[in-house]
């Protein structure tokens, strides 16, 4: 439950959830909403597959990624969007580079 | 969250409990002897089967690739079994009456829903574009997810606090609601696909 946390916790993380609330999206496609550098957005996608929050399958060259919530995890997605909670108080070494 | 290792896990324990009750039972009412008797040797009857298949080569394979889900969904069972003998004999010295009994093995068999709700999202296994887009597969599972979920919750709290002459038409109700809207949803997809 803690990696649930810690990957919910970013609001990148939250974003790149809520974008695959309307379907499976390419690793690429999902990259393009953010302004973030590609190793970011990698790292970005480890910690929510870490989480067991998206699946990945190859679709050719492409990754594709797809949610995979609870219900429980759901609501947690849109308890901490909806109250715009942050939970990760120290800025972690992504962050920083997604700031920059 | 209680997920197949950990039921996995218990299934001596659940295992030896049945069978201890379903014993109790048989002692304490003679006259359930048949149901007692049934009841006790349920779960070693469908270990020792699952032991029997395993001899031969295909039950082999497939009872391998489905051994984890396989044991908790039996260990599952057994646990509602052991359940229903517990509050059976718990009625035999007055502890609970039928009525408690009943709203008691209600109320679980609702949190159970919840349980199974909540994980059911989790699990996509649509690899086949022809099939079912992995899309709509999503769109479905998460409404029929969330829907067990509330009709679970609903259904538990129903029979924990509704006066037990309506509680259980209006469980049956709002369950059998949660299915409709599953079922109604389904056939929106299909139409509109």
């Amino acid at each position: 439950m803690n990696k649930v946390f810690k990957a919910i916790s970013d609001p990148t993380r939250r974003a790149v959830l809520q974008l695959l609330h309307n379907g499976p999206q390419s690793a690429g496609d999902l990259s393009s909403h953010f302004s973030v550098s590609k190793p970011t957005m990698s790292a970005h996608f480890l910690i929510l597959r870490e989480a067991n929050l998206v699946e990945t399958h190859k679709q050719g060259k492409q990754v594709i990624y797809r949610l995979k919530l609870s219900v429980l995890e759901d609501a947690l997605l849109g308890f901490t969007g909806a109250v715009g909670l942050n939970l990760n108080s120290t800025p972690s070494k992504e962050k920083n580079n997604a700031e920059q | 969250m209680l997920n197949n290792k950990i039921l996995s896990s218990l299934a001596p324990a659940v295992t030896f409990t049945v069978l201890a009750l379903g014993v109790w039972m048989w002692l304490l009412k003679p006259e359930l002897a048949f149901l007692s008797v049934i009841s006790a040797g349920f779960l070693p009857a469908v270990w020792l089967g699952m032991a029997a298949i395993k001899r031969t080569k295909a039950g082999a394979n497939f009872i391998r690739k489905a051994a984890q889900e396989l044991r908790s969904g039996i260990t599952a069972a057994g646990f509602l079994l052991g359940l229903a003998l517990a509050l059976t004999i718990a009625q035999v010295f007055d502890v609970t009456d039928a009525s408690m009994s009943d709203r008691i093995n209600s109320a679980i068999i609702g949190l159970i829903m919840v349980i199974i709700g909540n994980s059911l999202p989790k699990t996509l296994e649509s690899t086949d574009q022809q099939k079912c887009t992995y899309s709509t597969e999503q769109k479905l599972k998460r409404f029929a997810g969330w829907t067990f979920v509330i009709a679970g919750l609903g259904y538990s709290l129903i029979w924990m606090f509704a006066p037990i002459a309506i509680a259980g038409e209006l469980a049956m109700y709002v369950m059998g609601l949660g299915v409709a809207l599953i079922a109604m949803k389904f056939v929106w997809i299909r139409i509109s696909k």
